[in-house]
Order: C-alpha cells, then sequence, then structure tokens
C-alpha cells in the first residue's frame, strides 16, 4: 500500500502559518475582551472572568471525542480490508483523543479554580463534575491503553474504549439539564448571560476553536511520519539491516 | 498572609492562575507536537525515507 510523503506541501504550511497568525489575534482579542472589556458580573465580581475560558474549552471538548469515535470505527472496519486507511483511521484517532485530554483538563481545573472562590469547595461529586470526570479518565485510559499495552491487539481495544467514551459524551452534555446539579445549568442557550459578555465568549471560542484544530491537525500528521517510520523500522528489522534499524534517541519504534 | 487570605483580597489571582493554565497547556501541548515533528523528520531522513518512495502501513 503506498503512501504519499508524511511531510506537508509550501502550500499547506503556508496556509498553516496564516492560520496561526488568525489565531493568535482572535485569541488576543478574546483576552482583551475577557479582562478589559467584559464587566465584572454583579455577585461574583472577577472570578466570573473564568467563565470566559473556562466555557470555551470545557466545551470544545466535547467534540474530539466524536472524531475519536470515527477514527476508531474506521480503524476497526478497515484494519482487514484497507491497510492504509486503517492507519490513516487510527492517526486521527490519537489526535482527536490527545486534544480531548487536554481539553478536559483544562475543564476541570479552570473549573476547579472558579469554584473555590464561588462554592467554596474544589470538587463536589454532583452528575456533571462526575461524568466529566469519567471522560477525562476515559482518555487516560485509553492513552495509557496504546502507550504501555504490550498487546498486539493495544489498538484494536483502545478503540473498542474510545466508543464507550463517545457515550459518555451525551451524557455529560446533557446532565445539566436532566438533573439538578451543583454546577450551574446552561447559562449561554438560557440568555442567563448579559450580552455585554457575550463577545468574550465567543471570541474565545472562535480562538480556542481555532488552536485546537491546528494542533488536532499536526498531531494527525505527526503520528502519520511515525506510522511511516515504524513501517521502515519494521522492514529493516525483517530484512536484518542494523544500520537502518537502530532508532534514534527519542523516537519511539512505533508510535502510539 | 496565607494563600486563602491572599486570595480573598485579590480574586483576580483565580483568573489570572485559570488563564495560566488554559495557555500553557494549549501551547505546551502544541510545543510537544513540534518538538516530536522535528524529531521523527531527522529519523525519517535518517532512514532516507524519499518524499516520493511511500511505504507499506501495517
Amino acid at each position: 500500500m503506498q503512501t504519499s510523503s508524511s511531510t506537508p506541501s509550501k502550500n499547506t504550511q503556508l496556509f498553516a502559518g496564516l492560520w496561526l497568525l488568525a489565531t493568535l489575534a482572535v485569541l488576543a482579542v478574546g483576552y482583551r475582551q475577557a479582562i478589559f472589556v467584559a464587566p465584572a458580573e454583579a455577585t461574583m465580581g472577577d472570578v466570573f472572568r473564568i467563565f470566559f475560558y473556562h466555557v470555551p474549552n470545557a466545551s470544545l471538548a466535547l467534540v474530539p471525542p466524536y472524531i475519536n469515535l470515527l477514527g476508531s470505527i474506521g480503524y476497526l472496519y478497515w484494519r482487514g480490508k484497507n491497510p492504509d486507511r486503517a492507519a490513516k483511521s487510527d492517526a486521527l484517532a490519537i489526535a482527536a483523543a490527545e486534544i480531548t485530554l487536554m481539553l478536559t483538563t483544562i475543564g476541570l481545573v479552570t473549573g476547579m479554580l472558579w469554584a473555590r472562590p464561588i462554592w467554596g469547595i474544589w470538587w463536589t461529586f454532583d452528575e456533571r463534575l462526575t461524568t466529566y470526570l469519567l471522560l477525562w479518565l476515559l482518555y487516560v485510559s485509553y492513552i495509557l491503553l496504546r502507550r504501555l499495552s504490550s498487546s498486539g491487539q493495544a489498538y484494536t481495544l483502545a478503540a473498542v474504549v474510545s466508543i464507550f467514551a463517545a457515550v459518555d459524551v451525551p451524557i455529560t452534555f446533557m446532565s445539566i439539564r436532566w438533573w439538578r446539579t451543583q454546577h450551574p445549568g446552561p447559562v449561554l442557550t438560557s440568555g442567563k448571560v448579559d450580552h455585554s459578555m457575550l463577545p468574550a465568549v465567543f471570541w474565545n471560542l472562535a480562538g480556542w476553536a481555532m488552536f485546537s484544530l491546528l494542533t488536532l491537525s499536526f498531531r494527525y500528521l505527526l503520528e502519520r511520519r511515525r506510522q511511516r517510520i515504524a513501517v521502515a523500522q519494521a522492514e529493516a528489522f525483517l530484512t536484518d539491516d542494523p544500520a537502518v534499524f537502530a532508532p534514534a534517541a527519542g523516537v519511539p519504534l512505533r508510535g502510539y | 498572609m496565607d494563600i486563602e487570605e491572599f486570595a480573598r483580597l485579590h480574586p483576580i489571582a483565580y483568573v489570572h492562575l485559570a488563564y495560566a493554565v488554559v495557555w500553557g497547556l494549549q501551547f505546551g501541548y502544541a510545543a510537544w507536537i513540534a518538538v516530536q515533528w522535528r524529531r521523527a523528520g531527522r529519523e525519517e531522513r535518517r532512514l532516507k525515507l524519499s518524499e516520493t518512495k511511500g511505504t507499506n502501513l501495517i
């Protein structure tokens, strides 16, 4: 199965550079809106400004699990039929899983930093927080399983874990609608946020979405590059070519 | 003055800490990808995987 080069073309590199500049500009506007433009909230004061970073990142964390799910299903479907498509699906799955883990970590930490001064506690096991923590734990499990398992079935097992993880996403999303939680209810869609605060939310939502898309793309390309290296090393091993087989420091024998 | 009292007097400290976590994790992860990208690129060149040659996957 022939694959194309993992090195992006000049046009792709130019586009990525322009995308990064645009992202940084949007993030700068979002920061200015959040810190200097949006008014302090009537009862919570300045602590409410955490909301402008917490909500965009914690909400975005519920998107890449579906990309991970698609990649995992693609891998399970194509692994015996089309190895190249299976490898591409797997690369997409691990890229989305890592982005999910990073965004859920941000959601948990910024949420706790908001909860401490407002609720007086760092954490409570209400439905939203518990299902969100479960999502984080599932993706920790997914990544550790791929990284540490010596079984030849590790990628297949991880793909199955991702299906369970995706089931948790709609439960997390709906938890504040289905149950009375300590976590605030849906504030954006219920119109409870003053209009003067909305630009700060949406600029940051746009900025972090653009940044996450960029990191997702490059993580995917990195995994594809690692796959090419792993295959070349395996082929060198089979042909007993020690000069080629010895991996350079810091480069794993196979991607994870 | 302990950290709790400091935070009560300066609630914006929680905000700056939260923002630092977001920027740190997002850009830290991006930096990790960039480092791994360069390392993998060096290994790819060492293995002489040409840009047009292609290879078998799996």
